[in-house]
């Protein structure tokens, strides 16, 4: 097999992000500094039906902006938490997307429900707007974003369970070195539902007491909603790239469709796929931001994974999700946002919610965060349902 | 990059019929062994259309019985692959509704074999499971032409040494009740039905079978995944 | 009921909540395991196992080592289920 070599070719030039962590990089960057945990009781969510309602939530103060009754329009909180993020990287990528010609620009969505609560309310007999309706529709959804962001080039919008937020990062990339476009707008969006609430309830996934990536007594995963959005342009357009994107891998454990494959043979697939597309070996790895979602068996399963890949010599390896939640569609595109932000300042964030190493999943995990530690190299992953496995290489350039 | 690709099996499912490249289009048979259009999805004799047993195929969704189905009449024998060609072999998938008939019977009982089919790339995860499939998966719920066809998306996954062989496919089980519940417009061609079709391609170079090249196909019937699977199944 | 009638009820309840549609009661051998070999159920069977006693017997299943023991077979759910049933 003769791998792709991406040598750089395509560069992020903005980046946006909104979720329990804060309202922008700025906020989300005090979080990370913080090691704050994002999880918290949220009386909305409160239901006979859900394990806990302990989840990292949008703030309501961002939620009134959004949707309150200011807001205009004041419906589709799918869209105006991903229309915010989008803004945040529009304004960051400024002249290096403003002179792209809109037909020349795309957009790839990634979530997994969209506007689903909506959805509920018309099962249950009740009644939403012409526009949360619309939006029950992810492709819908994904069309009214690139029209409100005057992106009138490739449209495409991705559902690939939790790996959905990568793969769309990747299909960016790929229309962009296509030639297809010159940039492309890639946004992931989640909300939290009472739909996927009481979905993770039903599978008892759910840790009550928040979720603890890697650690000893992990119980669960918790659930958070988010957008996060990059801008990816041809590397020729960025004068002021963040950072370039130069593998990926992606790769199914065919074994289970809720249950990671034991031995993480599936996610260190995808890991040497997306290294030798980036034509980097394991060593060169200085930070892994892994799915870490806090499960018994996700976290016991990328351990494997890592160690398969990294041997004894694992770069520092962490999880956001207690600080974020599980975002699903937007993890992927949220974390990588985060990796960026933070690598941008020689920031290596940490894992908040771990506290004691778990001996049968070993992992190199950086509990707190590091300051003034200047690195770039960093490997992004995350796994799904359907036994999905996805991992990205990023090079972040110095600021 | 499509000259690099060969189809080498294509099948479909409709409520008109079904068929495949090896079997030619078939119509659908009632209790009487008369040719009948299957309106209803579940209406289809499912177990009798495959080869091998397909443990918890009950509990599976409508969309994700399609999607299996499709791949079966397919035919490839993936068993008799080696386990490197099944690592490096993926799929490529549309669905416009995705899961949504699903996600509408989760709302109206809750459950937990029910909840882990309402995501539409469930249908990657059976399949992947089944032939025990290792290589990269794609799932779209975009309308086919606002972005890039499917089997381009296949196609460059193989061209770029991504994968060594892609399956294709493009189905969608969205249930009279969504048009109804969401007065969404049924598209040009009515597809408010249920149908799929699927496309196997592999490398050129390593093919093990007659078959036209992708570009070849392109020129003749255009980009469209349901009008290559037509063609391959017998005259439109 | 006898615990031979029980059997033969629980294993329609069973077909019935995993969808087994291509598995007859006269399949299920009421003494073989229901997890890994024998059925082959999985993880998500059992979640829906755990909500059939609740619907059908009013039996919650909280303890997992209980459960554990009760799905070990047709027939120990099913003296599991006549144990609880009753209180």
């Amino acid at each position: 097999m003769d791998p792709l070599r991406l040598t750089g070719a395509v560069a992020v030039a903005g980046l946006g992000v909104v979720s329990a962590a804060g309202d922008g990089a700025d906020a989300t960057l005090l979080s990370i500094k913080a090691n704050r945990v994002g999880l918290h009781e949220c009386d909305r969510y409160r239901d006979v039906l859900h394990m806990t309602n302990r989840v990292g939530a949008v703030s309501d103060r961002i939620w009134t902006i959004l949707c309150g009754p200011d807001a205009v329009p004041a419906d589709s909180r799918t869209f105006q938490l991903a229309n915010r993020a989008l803004a945040e990287a529009v304004r960051q990528a400024g002249p290096q997307l403003a002179e792209v010609d809109a037909h020349r620009v795309g957009l790839v969505l990634s979530t997994t429900k969209a506007e689903i609560d909506a959805l509920g309310s018309l099962v249950a007999g009740g009644h939403c707007s012409d526009r949360s309706r619309r939006h029950i529709l992810a492709s819908q959804l994904a069309a009214d974003l690139a029209t409100a962001n005057n992106a009138l080039g490739p449209l495409q919008c991705v559902s690939v369970a939790c790996i959905s937020g990568l793969l769309a990062i990747q299909q960016g990339a790929r229309l962009v070195l296509a030639g297809i476009a010159d940039a492309v707008l890639v946004v992931g969006v989640d909300v939290l539902s009472h739909f996927v609430i009481a979905g993770f309830s039903a599978l008892k996934s759910l840790d009550p007491c928040g979720c603890r990536p890697f650690d000893k007594d992990r119980q669960g995963l918790s659930l958070g909603e988010g957008a996060g959005a990059l801008v990816l342009v041809r590397s020729d357009l960025a004068s002021a790239p963040l950072a370039t994107i130069t593998g990926w891998g992606v790769s199914n454990d065919a074994n289970h469709l809720t249950g990671p494959s034991r031995d993480g043979s599936g996610l260190a697939l995808a890991i040497e796929r997306a290294l030798r597309m980036a034509n980097r070996t394991p060593d060169s790895i200085e930070y892994i931001n892994a799915h870490g979602t806090g499960t018994v068996y996700n976290d016991r399963m990328e351990a494997l994974a890592f160690r398969t890949v990294f041997g004894g010599r694992s770069p520092w390896v962490a999880s956001s999700k207690g600080l974020l939640g599980h975002t699903l569609g937007a993890a992927g595109v949220i974390e990588s946002a985060i990796c960026i932000l933070a690598a941008r300042v020689h920031v290596m964030p940490g894992t908040p919610g771990f506290s004691r190493p778990d001996e049968d999943a070993p992992v190199r995990v950086a509990a707190i965060p590091r300051c003034s530690v200047p690195y770039g190299r960093i490997l992004k992953t995350n796994a799904g349902f359907g036994g999905t496995n996805s991992a990205l290489v990023l090079e972040v350039a110095p600021p | 990059m499509t000259s690099e690709v060969v189809a080498l099996a294509a099948s479909y499912m409709t409520p008109e019929g079904f068929g495949s490249s090896a079997l030619g289009r078939r119509p659908w048979m009632d209790g009487h062994g008369k040719p009948c259009e299957r309106k209803e999805l579940m209406g289809i004799p499912w177990l009798s259309l495959f080869s091998a047993p397909c443990p918890r195929f009950g509990r599976m969704s409508p969309l994700t019985r399609l999607g299996l189905m499709a791949v079966e009449l397919l035919d490839v024998g993936f068993a008799d692959m080696t386990e490197e060609q099944r690592t490096d072999t993926g799929i490529c998938m549309l669905s416009p509704f995705g899961s949504m008939a699903t996600d509408i019977e989760f709302l109206r009982e809750i459950g937990p074999a029910t909840f882990t089919y309402t995501l539409p790339s469930s249908v990657i995860g059976e399949v992947c499971i089944r032939h025990r499939l290792r290589g990269p998966g794609l799932c779209l719920m975009s309308e086919e032409d606002t972005g890039r066809s499917i089997v381009a998306e296949a196609c460059e996954r193989i061209a770029m040494g991504e994968a060594e062989s892609m399956l294709c496919l493009v189905c969608d089980a969205p249930g009279a009740e969504i048009r109804d519940l969401l007065k969404y417009a049924l598209d040009q061609n009515g597809k408010f039905w249920w149908y799929a079709y699927a496309l196997y391609l592999v490398r050129t170079d390593t093919v093990r079978g007659p078959g036209k090249t992708v570009a070849e196909m392109v020129s003749a019937s255009g980009v469209d995944l349901c009008g290559m699977c037509l063609d391959l199944c017998g005259n439109r | 009921m006898s615990i031979e009638e029980q059997i033969e009820d629980l294993k329609g309840k069973i077909i019935a909540a995993l969808d087994l549609e291509d598995v007859t009661p006269e399949d299920i051998d009421p003494d073989a395991p229901l997890f890994q070999e024998g059925l082959g159920l999985d993880s998500i069977d059992a979640l829906e196992l755990v909500v059939m006693l609740e619907k059908e017997y009013g039996i919650s299943v909280k303890d997992i080592e209980v459960t554990k023991k009760a799905f070990a077979s047709v027939r120990a759910l099913a003296i599991f289920i006549a144990e609880n049933h009753a209180s």
